[in-house]
Formats: structure tokens, C-alpha cells, sequence
């Protein structure tokens, strides 16, 4: 067979097949992803009250602009400590916290508000969805950093500012998304069958397109911890996020960036550690949507 | 037009295409045999599943890559092997040599073009032609398949036309090089009683003018009935039966052929009761090791449990090689068969 | 028949506004979906309503079901106005009449066990204790043919056909009295048809139900149907018990429609009526008859301008024909020629 356009015929039978499910799944996760999140996030955000090695808050002046371990410093302060002494490690463990808790809070409930309007715009059409996606259209054509600003300036700077921007630039990617997801499900014929037996929108609603559109919403949701994450992170590095001196790793790429040329590692890390934060996130929410979206499914 | 000993239009050899599926390898298309002759219509009819659209796209080498291959046989058109082809000679094949109609016009049409451009574009003319000759190439192609007011209709766009014209202009793009040989992939499956009528009148007039050859793959045997001089009937991957048309309705062989035939209902007749094969298909992935209609076959013995059937021919000369893959054939009439 | 029509049709019209304009939509006309139809339908029938896509045998359809409400004429189911009623009639009607639809991948809900989604109409409409609806599911899915066992999983761990059985055991839950079939066999695959067929021919007599099926296979009509209804944009043009309407259509248009139907072996060789052109819009149906623009057996001007109703033949009162063929002398006009033949 020299040439031939076919394939030869591949080692058949043996080894594709039969192999436990469970073993099977495990080795399709998407490992390195899970991997890079779970030691740069979601341990030190949770352990970082226990482990971190300094406070990240108050430093000690003696100790300021260490450098990291390999480069002249010592172990005691392995990632190097800022202008005012404190440890670089230590702060961006406490700073996985504050952006992992803004990503979940602001997608719950940018997630939930923005479903539950999606939901309404894209089942009862008419007035409701006009008005909805008008919101929407609106909301998507003001630029989040402005709103920021101008909620920064009248409210202050604080968690629940970050919180209020954060919700308020999600809600609309969710409203229509799910809006488009609803606009299907609800021809499909189960919807149908639902009204004959006389069931009420609300039970349609809950029981038939919910749960059909989880999917989306689910992978939607993944997809955007990594872009809530750099959202924080640039409010916080123009001084509109997370106030000073909670450690935030957009914060702390601020702070550094005077003194890039002689103490580079105070904006270095906290910037690898989004820009790794942020890469795995992503594919991670490719992984899950092209595990869950029921268009990519089979083959 | 041809000696009888000519080859065939069309011939396909224990032809097999594997796909990779998440529950394993599959063997969609099984040992698959059958010939066109110039002219002429084989129907293959088999429920979803039966391999019937794969052995369509293994024809063209248009399987979906990379999750399924073709791993063995021979497709030879004219003689000549499509699967010893590269991907090069073989794009010179498709829509040219064989074209290929599918069954949602809906899907095979691009929205944004107008129809007249879809069709020169198929027939492979290029852009320096003259605008002239083009669009009058156009206008002749969808004249042939009876396209009303083809000079008008040409700078339509599919959105504008009725599911019955869009399929007709899907017609017009795969016979726009005068193919030797024409797949239907269940054309008329999307399109209204009337209408279908239409179209299948249609294929066998523009048969009839140019020696066209078709394979029809459907599941339905008032299709077969109407158009086709041969049936191969596929089950599970497999051809089980296989015969000039008439063989096939007036005496079917195999089980499972006999019950189909008697599960669709007449419009000519009340039928008081049809026959319902119990069960359904078996699943890829779990097969039966013997032969695959056994678990919902009446008549099957311990054997066909255990032991794939052998090919069985009729031995009357007039059958026109009618044959078929059952164990309740080892009787006189059958003789086994290699081929 | 001996008693009174379980399922009354009125003159039922049903009309679209078609509507132009993004921000300040306003209405350009209308399609006539469904077009003073008038038809019974007896306790333990099965009426068929057959025609090509767009002739309203859908929109009739979810008319009974009240997916849609009528913009004339009455729909009486029991002697009740269908679009009327409320409170406890109307949770009555949601359990007296249940649908089945075409495609089972898409009428039942792929995050719900077999449980859940059969039980539904018992659950909404509290029709029965709670005690009782495992009793109630165990019996319909074997009345279906499924085990008791199968109602932990989802739908996708079935078949086609077996899903099928999953949604006709949804409607059977709450003992309907009538069931709208929407193509309930044409999605599956040829040699599980006849088993579902089957299956709603034995519910039928096991449990008098009517039923009233949209259909366009005219082989599964003839089998399934006492009573064919054939429609043409909209209107009602034969209704006909199913053995004379196959033996002897008169109508025109299902003389073309019969013709077209595939053989069910090749040496049958019908006399194909070909029509011409394609079926005229809705929106602005012909005058007339509405068939007149295709008809090969037009009779003259009559067509154009009157509208033929649905009256009985003087020899079969039960075969029901809109036809000016049948209803007066062909009379023709010198002017307009003769009806083209073909």
C-alpha cells in the first residue's frame, strides 16, 4: 500500500474499547487547567488566612523591595516584598481571595438577574422583551471602566462597588444568551405538551426551559470568572476597584508599576498569576462548553 | 449504447467504513456490495442507522474525517477504483463524474447567494467567462429540471423559492456537469406529497434523456417502487437482501424484508391489521454475533444466533441475480453463494 | 351516528395578521390559516385531517388544543364552547384531551425522568391523589408496553420508537377522552411505524378513545382513520368516510393528491394527475374556489367567483364534496373556454 488515500487499517478493537467509564472520563478532564486554578486560586484563597507566611497588609520597612529567592533574596520572602516591606506571596494569596470571592459573587449575581430577565424576555416575548433587550442593548454600549469611575467617585471604591459594576456589565451577556436559548426551547414540542396538560408559565418556566438552558448558563458562567477576573484587576490598577491596602492582584500590578525597572517581581507575579489565572479559565470554559453544549455533542 | 459486458456504471466491492465512535469502533457500513448499471436505478432502502447514508458518502469518499474511514473495498466507477484515488483526482469526481443530492435543500443552499450563481459555480465555469454565457448556462440548467420562468428565476435567492423549486434548483447544481451517476439521498423525503410526485417524475425524465444512472437511498418503499429496477436493502450495516425490484416485492427472501413489506400500510387496500416487527435495531455497538435481524426474527434457528448467514442465490436464471444473507434459504431454490 | 359528536367544529376560522415594519408594525393583510371548517367527530373515531404543508391541518390542530384561539366560529368538545370555558371545566378539558406530537426527541423534556414527564398532566392539574399517580404511571406504561422500571430513567436512554410509547403513555395518563395526533408516526423509522400504529388502534379499542390525527402519508391514513378530512388552503374540500374517500375521491384536488401517492408495489401504475404550479399563498388565497387556479377539471367562471360548499353527495350522505363539479350542471360560458384537461 504505497500511497493509498486510505487509511491503513488502524489497530482495531483492542484498546479503544472497554475501558472503564470512570478512568475513561478522568482522562479527557482538561488537567493542566484544573491543575494551574486549583494552586493558583482556590488553595491560597481558601488556606490564605492560615498559610500565608506575612500579613499581607501591614509590612515591616526594613524589609522593603526584597527580591525573590533566585534573585538575591531569601526564603523568607520567596516572591520578594514591596515599597513598604510586605511579602509578594503572602499578598497575592490573600489576592486570589478577594478575586476569586468578586468573580463568584458578581457572576451569581449578574448570572442569576440576568437569566431570570433572560427567561422572561425570551418566554413571554412582546412588551417584556422589547424592554429587556433595549436594557440590554443599552447596558452592552456603556463602557464598564466609565461606569466604574463615576460609581467610584459617587459611592467610593469598595467590594460592593466592584460588585454593583460587575453585575451590571454581566447581566446582559447572560439576558441574551439565555434569551436566544429560551427563544428555541420554548418550540420545542415539550413546551407544547406542557400547555395542553395546562401547566402554568411558571412551572414551563422552571421545570422545562431552565433546565434546558442550564447548560448554557453553566458554561457561560465559566467563561466569564476569567474575564471578571481582569475586569477586577483593571479597576483595581486605575484606583477605581478594590481600595487600597486589601491585597488585589490588579492593585498590585498598579503599585508596582513605578518601580518596574528596579523592583520588577512586585508587578510581575501578581501579573503572571492573572494572566495564568485567566488563560486556564478559559480553557477550562471551552473544555465544558464543548462538553455540555448538546450542538457539539457525537460525532 | 454499451455491450452487455460492459462494466457496470457503477460497482461497489465489500465495502467497509469504521467510525470512531465515543462507544467504541463501529463498523457502519459492513461488507457492502452492489452495482449501477448505465441508465438505471438501484434503490438501497434501510432505516436510520442501516449504514444506508455512510455507504452514500463512502462512495465520494465524503465520510466525516477523522472520526470515520473507509477501511476496505472497492468503489469502482467505470471501472476505475474512486478509493485508489487522491483527494486531488477525486474533487475532479465529485459533482462531476457522481454528484449527490441530499435530502434538505433548506441545508444544501447558501442563503446568501442567488441561485443562478450557485449553479454556475457548481458547474465549475470561471469568473472570466462572460457574464453572458454564464447566466445562459444557468438558465439552461435549471430549464432541465423544469424550473419555470428560468430566465427570471435564475437572480432568485433560496429564500425566495418553495422547498419543491429549492430542491429542484439542488438538482440543477448536481447535474450541471452532466454526471455519470446521480446519489439521491432521500431528495423527497422533506417535500409534500404532490410535489414529491413532481420531483420523482422528474429525476426519471431527465434519466431517460441522458442515461443517467441513480442510486436512491431511501426508506420508503413506495420510492423504490416508483423508481428503482434494483433494491439492495441494508440492516445494521449490512446488505441483507438484493434483486431486480419486482423479485424483491413479489417474493422477498429475507425476514426481514418480508416484514417490512408487510408493516407499511397500502393506500390501494384496507388492511385489517400490519404486521409490526417486534423490537428495534440493534445498536452498533451491540451487535449480535450472528445475524442481526435474529433477535426480531420469526423464522431464525439456533444457528443464525451464532453464525453470520451466508449469501444465498436464487437459482432460477430469471431472477436476475436476486439473492440474500438467511439461514432459512438452504434449500433447494437457493444456491450459496460467493459473490 | 347514534350519539351525539364527541368534538364539534363551527365554522372555525382562524386568521394571521401579517404584519410590516420593525418599530410601528402595521397589519398588510392576513393568512387565512384555517377557513370555516366545520366537522364531527365521533367517541371512538378516528378523523383524519390530511393535506400538504400550509392547508391548515395544523392550525386546526392546535385550535383544539388551544394553543391558538379561533378569530370566528366555535369549537364544542361535549357540547362546551372548547375556548369559553374555565376553572374546573377547563382543568377537565386539560385532562379529557391530550396530544401526541410528531417527533418524540423533541416532545419530551430531556432533563426529566420518564416519570416526571408522564405524570405531568396528573401533577398540574391535581387530578388525582398523590398516592395514586405511581399506580397511574405503572399502568400506563405497560398499556404502552414499557416496565414500570424504566420510569427512573431520561429519555435519551430510549429509542425512537420507545420514546414514542413514553409520550403516547403521557397522554393516556389523565383517561383522555380524545387525543390530537400530529403526525404520530412519521418520525420514526419504517419498521417501528406499524408497531405504534398498532398500538393506538388497541388503545382505541381498549379505552374509546377518538382521535383526531393530522397526517400526510396517505398509507397511514387509509390504515388509521375511520373519517378523512381533506384539506386546501385552508378549507375543508372533501370530508368523507375513508373507504369511499379512497375508493371514490371526487374532489379535484384529492383526485391529484391520490394520484400522487407513491405504489405500494411497482407494477402499480397510476394515472398521475401532475398539477401546475405550486400551492398559492395564503395571504391572498383565489377567489372562488380556491383550487380553481390549478383545477384540470374547472368548470368555467363559476369557480372563479363562487365559493363551493361542503355539501353531501345525493347517493353517500356521509361523503362530503366542495366541489361546483358536483353541485350544478357544468355550465360554460362561450367566453371563458373549455376546463383544461390533462
Amino acid at each position: 500500500m504505497t500511497d493509498s488515500p486510505l487509511p491503513a487499517v488502524r489497530a482495531v478493537g483492542a484498546g479503544t474499547r472497554k475501558r472503564p467509564g470512570f478512568w475513561r472520563g478522568l482522562r479527557r478532564l482538561p488537567l493542566i487547567p484544573i491543575f494551574v486554578l486549583v494552586v493558583l486560586l482556590i488553595v491560597p484563597a481558601l488556606s490564605a488566612d492560615w498559610l500565608a507566611p506575612h500579613d499581607p497588609v501591614r509590612g515591616s520597612i526594613p524589609d522593603r523591595l526584597k527580591p525573590p529567592v533566585f534573585f538575591g533574596g531569601t526564603w523568607e520572602f520567596a516572591l520578594g516584598t514591596d515599597r513598604l516591606g510586605r511579602d509578594i506571596l503572602s499578598r497575592l494569596m490573600h489576592g486570589a481571595k478577594v478575586s476569586l470571592s468578586i468573580s463568584l459573587v458578581g457572576i451569581l449575581a449578574g448570572g442569576v438577574l440576568g437569566t431570570a430577565l433572560g427567561l422572561i424576555a425570551g418566554y413571554f416575548r412582546g412588551l417584556a422583551d422589547a424592554i429587556i433587550m433595549r436594557l440590554v442593548d443599552i447596558s452592552m454600549a456603556l463602557p464598564s471602566i466609565l461606569l466604574a469611575l463615576v460609581l467610584a467617585v459617587t459611592a467610593g471604591p469598595s467590594f460592593q462597588t466592584i460588585i454593583v459594576v460587575v453585575t451590571f456589565v454581566l447581566w446582559a451577556l447572560y439576558a441574551r444568551q439565555v434569551r436566544g436559548e429560551v427563544l428555541s426551547i420554548r418550540e420545542r414540542d415539550f413546551v407544547a405538551r406542557a400547555r395542553v396538560a395546562g401547566a402554568s408559565d411558571f412551572r414551563i418556566i422552571v421545570r422545562h426551559i431552565l433546565p434546558n438552558a442550564a447548560n448554557t448558563i453553566i458554561v457561560l458562567a465559566t467563561l466569564q470568572v476569567g474575564s471578571v477576573i481582569l475586569l477586577e484587576a483593571g479597576l483595581s490598577f486605575l484606583g477605581v476597584g478594590i481600595p487600597r491596602p486589601t491585597p488585589a492582584w490588579g492593585l498590585m500590578v498598579a503599585d508596582g508599576r513605578q518601580l518596574i525597572v528596579s523592583a520588577w517581581w512586585i508587578a510581575f507575579f501578581p501579573g503572571l498569576a492573572i494572566t495564568l489565572a485567566v488563560f486556564a479559565l478559559n480553557l477550562l470554559g471551552d473544555w465544558m462548553r464543548d462538553k455540555l453544549d448538546p450542538r457539539l455533542k457525537e460525532v | 449504447m454499451r455491450s452487455p459486458s460492459a462494466p457496470p456504471a457503477l460497482e461497489v466491492r465489500d465495502l467497509e467504513t469504521r467510525i470512531d465512535t465515543k462507544l467504541g469502533l463501529i463498523k457502519a457500513v459492513d461488507g457492502v456490495s452492489f452495482s449501477v448499471e448505465h441508465g438505471k436505478t438501484l434503490g438501497i432502502v434501510g432505516e436510520s442507522g442501516s449504514g444506508k447514508s455512510i455507504t452514500a458518502l463512502s462512495i465520494l469518499r465524503l465520510v466525516p474525517k477523522p472520526a470515520a474511514y473507509i477501511a476496505k473495498g472497492q468503489v469502482l466507477l467505470d471501472g476505475e477504483d474512486l478509493l485508489e484515488k487522491s483527494e486531488n483526482e477525486m474533487r475532479k469526481v465529485r459533482g462531476k463524474r457522481i454528484s449527490m443530492i441530499l435530502q434538505d435543500p433548506q441545508t444544501s443552499l447558501n442563503p446568501v447567494f442567488s441561485v443562478g450563481f450557485q449553479v454556475v459555480e457548481a458547474i465549475g465555469l470561471h469568473a472570466d467567462s462572460r457574464r453572458k454565457a454564464l447566466l445562459r448556462r444557468a438558465v439552461e440548467a435549471l430549464r432541465r429540471v423544469r424550473v419555470a420562468d428560468p430566465e427570471r428565476r435564475v437572480d432568485d435567492f433560496p429564500h425566495q423559492m418553495s422547498g419543491g423549486m429549492k430542491q429542484r434548483v439542488v438538482g440543477a447544481i448536481a447535474l450541471g456537469s452532466f454526471p455519470r451517476v446521480l446519489i439521491a439521498d432521500e431528495p423527497t423525503t422533506a417535500l409534500d406529497v404532490t410535489i414529491q410526485a413532481q420531483y420523482l417524475r422528474l429525476l426519471k425524465d431527465i434519466q431517460a434523456e441522458t442515461g443517467l444512472s441513480i442510486i436512491f437511498i431511501t426508506h420508503d418503499f413506495g420510492v423504490v417502487a416508483r423508481m428503482c429496477d434494483k433494491v439492495a436493502v441494508m440492516y445494521a450495516g449490512r446488505v441483507v437482501e438484493y434483486g431486480p425490484v419486482r423479485q424483491i416485492f413479489n417474493s422477498p427472501a429475507h425476514p426481514y424484508t418480508k416484514a417490512l413489506l408487510n408493516s407499511v400500510p397500502a393506500i390501494e387496500e384496507d388492511v385489517d391489521r400490519l404486521y409490526s416487527i417486534k423490537g428495534q435495531p440493534p445498536a452498533f455497538w451491540d451487535m449480535p454475533e450472528g445475524c442481526r435481524f435474529e433477535p426480531r426474527c420469526d423464522v431464525a434457528m439456533q444457528r443464525c444466533k451464532t453464525e453470520y448467514p451466508a449469501k444465498f442465490a436464487r437459482a432460477a436464471a430469471e431472477s436476475g441475480g436476486h439473492c440474500a444473507n438467511c439461514w432459512a434459504l438452504e434449500e433447494p431454490e437457493w444456491i450459496p453463494s460467493r459473490f | 351516528m347514534d350519539s351525539e359528536p364527541v368534538l364539534k367544529l363551527k365554522e372555525v376560522t382562524k386568521y394571521y395578521p401579517v404584519t410590516k415594519g420593525l418599530l410601528f408594525a402595521r397589519t398588510i393583510g392576513h393568512v387565512r390559516a384555517v377557513d370555516r371548517v366545520t366537522l364531527d367527530l365521533d367517541q371512538g373515531e378516528t378523523l383524519a385531517l390530511v393535506g400538504e404543508s400550509g392547508c391548515g391541518k395544523t392550525t386546526t390542530a392546535k385550535l383544539i388544543l388551544r394553543q391558538e384561539t379561533p378569530t370566528s366560529g366555535k369549537l364544542e368538545f361535549e357540547g362546551q364552547d372548547v375556548h369559553r370555558i374555565t376553572g374546573a371545566a377547563l382543568k377537565q378539558y386539560r385532562t379529557d384531551v391530550q396530544a401526541v406530537f410528531q417527533d418524540p426527541w423533541s416532545s419530551l423534556n430531556p432533563r426529566m425522568r420518564v416519570f416526571d414527564i408522564v405524570s405531568e398532566t396528573l401533577v398540574v392539574n391535581h387530578a388525582v391523589a398523590k398516592g395514586e399517580v405511581a399506580d397511574r404511571v405503572a399502568k400506563v406504561l405497560s398499556d404502552v408496553g414499557l416496565r414500570t422500571e424504566q420510569s427512573r430513567n431520561f429519555p435519551h436512554e430510549f429509542s425512537g420508537g420507545q420514546r414514542q410509547r413514553i409520550a403516547i403513555a403521557s397522554a393516556l395518563i389523565s383517561e383522555p377522552k380524545l387525543l390530537v395526533l400530529d403526525e404520530p408516526v412519521s418520525a420514526l423509522d419504517v419498521s417501528i411505524r406499524s408497531q405504534i400504529m398498532n398500538l393506538f388502534k388497541d388503545l382505541q379499542d381498549l379505552y374509546r378513545m377518538s382521535y383526531l390525527m393530522v397526517a400526510h402519508d396517505l398509507g397511514t391514513t387509509r390504515y388509521m382513520a375511520h373519517k378523512v378530512a381533506v384539506m386546501y388552503l385552508g378549507q375543508l374540500v372533501e370530508l368523507a368516510p375513508t373507504r369511499s374517500l379512497f375508493e371514490a375521491p371526487l374532489h379535484p384536488y384529492t383526485q391529484a393528491l391520490f394520484s400522487a401517492a407513491l405504489p405500494s408495489h411497482p407494477d402499480i401504475e397510476r394515472e398521475e394527475i401532475i398539477l401546475e404550479g405550486e400551492v398559492p399563498s395564503p395571504i391572498d388565497p383565489p377567489s372562488g374556489c380556491s383550487f380553481h387556479t390549478r383545477c384540470p377539471l374547472k368548470i368555467g367562471e363559476v369557480c372563479e367567483k363562487e365559493t363551493p360548499e361542503l355539501t353531501p353527495r345525493p347517493d353517500d350522505s356521509q361523503h362530503h364534496v366542495a366541489c361546483h363539479l358536483y353541485t350544478r350542471e357544468p355550465s360554460r360560458s362561450p367566453g371563458d373556454g373549455e376546463g383544461k384537461r390533462v
